[in-house]
């Protein structure tokens, strides 16, 4: 049996940790009820490259048990769950990932998802970060032809597929899974919302009520970020340039301000504007006694964190992902994820539940892609007909699983739905 | 073959063809009696008696040695061989030493195997993917594969057949000492009082 993990003999913790995970995954295990039967993936062999955790092996099983042929890579060195790589090897999906590879084996891995068994090639792309659509397109353009479509989840990849559809390399119909609605709202608010201070608390175990927190940044992260603080009592500031997001958060009783006048009293700083130097060596000099700074925007460029690690009298390490800096005041501060992102650095990431909406618009992408013949090659963002349909059928069977909650969905949807055939009537 | 008329005498030590002969030696009243003549009576028959007693000794000098030198080889063979084990001791403690030293991305897991690699930058690091999987892609330096052992020392994979024969070997020896040790338990009278 082809694979490369860590330790098959992680398997059976893997299998419990993904069965708790599809409870927690109904937009996916929606798809298996609707989809599964019809087996509309057929005949697709899918190459995925992503982050091999406990949420991605639900999706696996979800794109096997529509049809599908499946050869799994991870998007990262250090993100795989080996217990998750370890329980999806043993069902007989070729996975090549472990935490911890090397740039090579990475890429080695990435190589290894391009053949199926029988011999045939992919002929359908799960990307994440753009790194196996540019393999695919550079080192083995003898594949691009037979591949019908690739999906695309993230910034990264998605701002690659712009700039080679900009420059004509793009040869692939591709979606844009990033951009949706439902997975961005999801991801970046109430996943944020969760994540921030679960992040912050087990790198620093501070208490947060009384605290002042500024929050760089009230776009959707911020919103998610200023109301998990606000909740656990903490005074929220916010800093924000534009102007419509900044009256928002005022309207939502939030005192905006500027990073300048914020170092007076603030004691937690998040970043989430996705800019970069949003926290730079005039803030540090100012901040009081062991503030601490963090980031959950853009990878790992709004924090100066360059700055400290010149500037600062020394650096401890006190647990891994936290450092303490002392200034030459004599003051400290305490850097999380060393200015990556906290959710992920000290953290969980997301949780299952976020992770199924992104993933439920991989699959319907991965349909759409398979199943509709005429595609060009261009970028788009999932239609709305698909998501209809998608909204549609999750209502209905998410009514019937997880309770109130998803009657609250069904309406939403079922409103849309409205909405959808209200448009087609009007053409 | 000479041999002088005052090394028959009295003295105890003659020496033929540089051989030492020693004989016993020779009192004026053996037992209390005085001899009549005692030259006579103890003058040494032939020159050829000390000759045989002279080879005696050396036959006997030479056995000596031999027998000496065979032991003696004996444990310089065991010496060697345990200045050999020593090194190979030390050798392996500093290979097993520098494989657990050597860069490495992933929490190493007893029982599999991972091979060593050098970048040319000089860096030695452990992979799970063998020369044979990398296929064309394969780093140019290659040091061997091992496999890590529960007691955290590492085999050469191509020593790895014979140790485990040699683990299953000893894992039946446990199992049999085991059997025999269950069931002299098992037979042992039970002498509780009650």
């Amino acid at each position: 049996m082809p694979y490369k993990v860590a330790d098959i003999n992680q398997a059976a913790d893997g299998r419990k940790a993904i069965e708790i995970a599809e409870n927690e995954m109904p937009g996916l295990m929606t798809m298996r009820k609707v989809y599964g039967p019809s087996k509309p993936l057929k005949g697709a062999r899918i190459a995925g490259c992503l982050h091999m955790t406990v949420q991605t092996a639900v999706l696996i099983e979800t794109l096997v048990e529509l049809g599908a042929e499946v050869q799994w890579s991870s998007c990262n060195i250090f993100s795989t769950n080996d217990a998750a790589a370890a329980a999806i090897a043993a069902t007989g999906v070729p996975v090549f990932a472990w935490k911890g590879e090397t740039d090579e084996e990475y890429v080695w891995c990435i190589e290894q998802t391009l053949v199926f068994a029988d011999g045939k090639p992919l002929n359908m792309i799960l990307d994440d970060g753009g790194d196996l659509t540019n393999l695919v397109h550079e080192k083995y353009p003898q594949y691009i032809d037979g591949i019908k479509g690739l999906s695309e989840e993230t910034t990264t990849g998605v701002h690659n597929l712009y700039k080679m559809l900009k420059n004509g390399t793009l040869k692939i119909p591709a979606i844009n899974v990033n951009d949706s609605v439902t997975k961005s709202k999801f991801d970046n608010l109430y996943g944020c919302r969760e994540s921030l201070v679960d992040g912050i608390k087990r790198a620093t175990d501070v208490m947060l009520a009384g605290k002042v927190a500024i929050v760089a940044g009230y776009g959707d992260v911020g919103k998610g970020c200023a109301q998990a603080l606000k909740a656990y009592g903490a005074r929220v500031l916010i800093s924000e340039i534009d102007p419509i997001c900044a009256l928002q958060a005022a309207m939502e009783g939030y005192e905006v301000t500027t990073m300048e006048e914020a170092v007076k009293t603030a004691r937690i700083y998040v970043t989430t504007t996705g800019c970069t130097s949003i926290v730079r060596g005039e803030h540090f000099e100012e901040m009081l006694d062991d503030s601490i700074v963090c980031n959950i925007g853009h990878f790992d460029c709004e924090i100066d964190v360059d700055y400290l690690n010149k500037n600062a009298k020394s650096k401890d390490l006190v647990q891994p992902q936290v450092h303490r800096y002392t200034m030459k005041s004599g003051r400290h501060i305490i850097v999380l994820a060393e200015g990556r992102l906290v959710n992920l650095g000290c953290a969980h990431g997301h949780p299952s539940f976020v992770m199924s909406n992104s993933f439920t618009n991989q699959v319907l992408a991965q349909i759409d892609l398979w199943t509709n013949p005429k595609q060009s090659v261009c970028v788009k963002v999932l239609s709305k007909k698909v998501r209809v349909i998608f909204y549609y059928s999750v209502s209905v069977y998410t009514t019937c699983t997880t309770g109130c909650l998803s009657l609250v969905m069904a309406y939403l949807m079922c409103s849309q739905l409205l909405s959808f055939l209200f448009l087609l009537k009007l053409f | 073959m000479e041999v002088s008329k005052a090394d028959l005498k009295r003295s105890s030590d003659v020496f033929i063809n540089g051989i030492g002969v020693t004989l016993v030696e020779t009192v004026d009243q053996p037992l209390g009696v005085s001899l009549v003549n005692s030259r006579k009576s103890t003058k040494t028959a032939t020159s050829g008696d000390l000759v045989e007693l002279a080879q005696v000794v050396q036959r006997g000098d030479e056995g000596v040695h031999s027998a000496a030198c065979n032991k003696l080889s004996v444990i310089a063979d065991q010496i060697r061989y345990l200045q050999e084990q020593a090194k190979q001791v030390l050798e392996k403690a500093k290979r097993d030493s520098d494989l657990h030293h050597a860069a490495c991305n992933i929490v190493k897991k007893p029982g599999s195997i991972y091979y060593l690699y050098e970048r040319d930058s000089g860096q030695k690091y452990l992979s799970i993917i063998s020369p044979q999987e990398w296929g064309s892609a394969a780093p140019r330096k290659y040091h061997g594969g091992y496999r890590l052992e529960v007691d955290r020392t590492w085999t050469p994979i191509d020593e790895v057949p014979a140790k485990d024969k040699e683990q299953g070997m000893l894992n039946s020896v446990l199992q049999l000492k085991e059997g025999i040790v269950r069931a002299a338990i098992n037979f042992a009278p039970h002498d509780h009082p009650n």
